[in-house]
């Protein structure tokens, strides 16, 4: 079955993905025309039936498991496609939805965000509450016709491009920290929204500060009841944040084999005690990513390989990027000849922070082996 | 291919543990033979299969062997040995090492992929008289017999077994850090070879393949058992009132060990499959990477344990700095973790990395 769904596969992408697309590099310090090309991508995705692997079929996705949903998986990692711009919508949103949500909200929602006629965003990080999320301090309060909402989310990936947002707010300021919460949609199109772009390192504008201040969340956006907040960002939230940074850890290949063709022998042969370790790390990095999302495809949970795979691809990445900078000189740092690595540098210094950062996952992974508690 | 195997055999796991219980020292040869006589040196060679594709169904119950660190010449000896003479047809010989009654090694331009011979092999009457030299072979002072790779005046290349003793054979022992791994050079002057094959290059190839991936087998196991010991320790041990353990520089430093080891363990059972499926055209990209993978997480981790254990890693007793010697020699005696990093290089840059 699954080389049935590999060639068709492949065949939507030899004619539906531009050349040009597949090497982000080129079109990452442009965060704008990125986001764009992000869009189209996943109209064109959704257009041929391809934008949601996961998603179960009664909700408009390909329901894929097993060597299907992995072949998916290597197919779209071994052509360089983007992420398409509503992936964090449909990997986290789109299945509380489907299982937590009201008919009402499944139809109007789940479509058009596939679509990306409808473009999301996350509101869940805030300013005081980043690994400690549960710490979190916006508050909705019950008013006419919803909630309002008031509070500061920041960190949140397309702010700028999106019409909804799904956000975590505290509904109940008495209940202990992880049940007061609610999950709820939010109209960013409204008076008491303020979106401002937080320039990153790389000088891009990809995340955003969101101020609300008495922001309307209509009655029939709340999913779910209030206070199941957390139990239903939990949900599909561990398994999805796997999956995507797992795709992101097979997608270094490819890296690391235009890497080889920007250096050549001659510069590889400069550094090639740690060209050689790096090689070596970025298909450990491939194979625990890929045993991660065999896991998940087969639903087993990935436990502590999702963190391992986090961790060693994050760091893997860092080591290649700076083993091609080193081994290419000062021409690396040259914008018109670097064509996007040297941003790819800056970028990745985020990459052992978002998603959880190298000392989250590794304060979990010793919490899998047993260690005793500390206070952190 | 992507279903995932949980490839633990407990059966084979646990008879493992049995045969390996009291082990870390120096060659012993009634050891040995107890280790043969449980099968334990022909553990690849069952049925129909072949010796990689043995493995891959093995591979968890092989780290076994690191877990007790391998005796003597064993891995090399069931994932090298055994299958190259099998395929050259020199039974006798093969069996006899099966039953533990010869201890046989291999040099180290044998088992490696990209040597060239040092050792000339002429024709004198109806024997082969070999001459040239090898340096640095594992296991040398403690074996009967030992393989050496050798050119013919033709050009063909050859396996020959020579006597580790001999008329014109000169062997100069030493140690390794590692009391489990004696070595010595060789030097062979117009020795007369026991019994020589040809040496199918394909055969070779395969053979240096499984070897390569036993070694990892090795490391990966030596690293968990690391880590299990490790956290035990961490998790008695007492100071300032609070267990070790509980503190967030001992806890990342673990979280690191586990994180290289899985993630090694990871690209050791790829390899170990795609190899399985193409034992005759080795994955050498996939056996390399692993091979530095595991070889550097092994070295990494038996560092860190013995770091994590404080004066107590430092101490003979405590036998942590069993598993570092190892992880030193077998990632460079053994299993040379360079000289795969470099093959990876090459490979990246369009020369061929492993020659064929």
């Amino acid at each position: 079955v699954s080389s049935t769904l590999r060639l068709a596969l492949r065949q939507f992408l030899a004619e539906n993905l531009p050349s040009e697309w597949s090497d982000t590099r080129s079109v990452a310090s442009d965060y704008d025309s990125l986001a764009l090309v992000r869009r189209e991508w996943g109209q064109r995705l959704f257009a041929g039936g391809w934008a949601a692997p996961v998603l179960s079929r009664a909700v408009g996705g390909l329901g894929l498991v097993g060597d299907d949903l992995v072949a998916y998986f290597e197919e779209m990692a071994a052509s360089g496609a983007p992420e398409v711009l509503n992936s964090n919508a449909i990997g986290i949103l789109a299945p509380v939805l489907a299982a937590y949500g009201s008919a009402e909200q499944r139809g109007r929602v789940i479509p058009a965000m596939l679509a990306h006629d409808v473009l999301w965003c996350q509101g869940f990080s805030e300013p005081d509450a980043g690994s400690d999320l549960a710490d979190l301090r916006t508050r909705a309060v019950s008013a006419v016709g919803g909630w309002r909402v008031r509070g500061q989310k920041v960190w949140t990936s397309n702010a700028l491009h999106a019409d909804y947002c799904y956000l975590l707010a505290r509904t109940d300021p008495a209940a202990s920290a992880h049940v007061g919460l609610s999950l709820m949609m939010l109209d960013m199109r409204q008076p008491g929204v303020e979106v401002r772009p937080l320039r990153n390192m790389a000088g891009t504008d990809e995340f955003c500060e969101v101020f609300l201040d008495d922001a309307l969340v209509r009655s029939e956006d709340l999913i779910g009841e209030p206070g199941d907040g957390w139990r239903l960002a939990s949900f599909a939230l561990e398994q999805e944040r796997a999956s995507m940074l797992g795709q992101r850890a097979l997608r270094m290949s490819r890296e690391l084999a235009d890497a080889y063709v920007l250096l050549g022998a001659e510069r590889a042969a400069r550094v090639e005690r740690e060209l050689g370790r790096v090689h070596a790390a970025v298909r450990a990095s491939e194979a625990a990513a890929r045993r991660t999302l065999t896991l998940i495809a087969l639903g087993r949970s990935p436990g502590v390989l999702a963190q391992v795979t986090k961790l060693h691809w994050s760091l893997t990445h860092q080591r290649l990027l700076d083993v091609v900078a080193d081994g290419v000189g000062p021409e690396f740092f040259a914008d018109g000849r670097s064509r996007g690595w040297a941003h790819a540098m800056l970028f990745s210094r985020g990459e052992t922070i978002y998603g959880g950062t190298s000392e989250i996952q590794r304060n979990l992974i010793a919490r899998s082996l047993g260690l005793p508690r500390s206070r952190r | 291919m992507t279903s995932v195997r949980d490839y633990d055999d407990r059966a084979v796991a646990d008879g493992l543990n049995d045969a390996l219980a009291r082990n870390g020292g120096p060659f012993d040869r009634a050891a040995w033979r107890q280790l043969a006589a449980g099968g334990w040196l022909h553990m690849l060679a069952g049925g129909a299969a072949t010796p990689a594709e043995e493995l891959a169904r093995l591979i968890s119950p092989m780290e076994r062997w690191g877990t007790a660190l391998a005796p003597g010449p064993a891995l090399l000896t069931l994932a090298w040995i055994l299958p190259v003479l099998r395929a050259g047809q020199a039974e006798q010989l093969a069996d006899d090492i099966a039953r533990g009654v010869v201890v046989v090694t291999a040099t180290r331009e044998l088992t490696s992929v990209d040597a060239d011979p040092e050792i000339r092999a002429v024709r004198d009457a109806r024997r082969w008289r070999l001459s040239g030299q090898a340096r640095l072979v594992p296991w040398l002072p403690d074996a009967d017999t030992v393989l050496v790779l050798a050119s013919t005046a033709g050009g063909t290349r050859v396996v020959a077994a020579v006597p580790a003793a001999g008329a014109g054979v000169r062997s100069t022992p030493d140690e390794t850090i590692d009391p489990g791994v004696s070595i010595g050079d060789l030097v062979l002057d117009g020795a007369l070879a026991d019994l020589v094959i040809e040496a199918d290059a394909a055969v070779l190839r395969a053979a240096a393949a499984t070897y390569s991936l036993a070694l990892d087998a090795q490391a990966v196991g030596g690293a968990a058992e690391l880590i299990a010991r490790t956290v035990r320790y961490v998790t008695d041990r007492h100071q300032f009132g609070q267990p070790v353990g509980s503190f967030q520089a001992v806890k990342h430093r673990l979280a690191d060990m586990v994180t290289v080891t899985e993630a090694a363990r990871a690209l050791l059972w790829l390899a170990a499959d795609r190899l399985a499926s193409q034992p005759l055209d080795p994955p050498w990209e996939d056996i390399d990477a692993s091979r530095v993978s595991c070889g550097d997480a092994f070295r990494k981790v038996a560092a860190d344990a013995i770091q994590c254990y404080g004066g107590m890693g430092f101490t003979w007793e405590e036998g942590i700095h069993l598993y570092y010697r190892r992880a030193l020699v077998a990632g460079s005696v053994l299993g040379d973790v360079e000289a795969a990093a470099r093959r990876l290089v090459r490979h990246g840059t369009g020369r061929s990395g492993v020659k064929t």
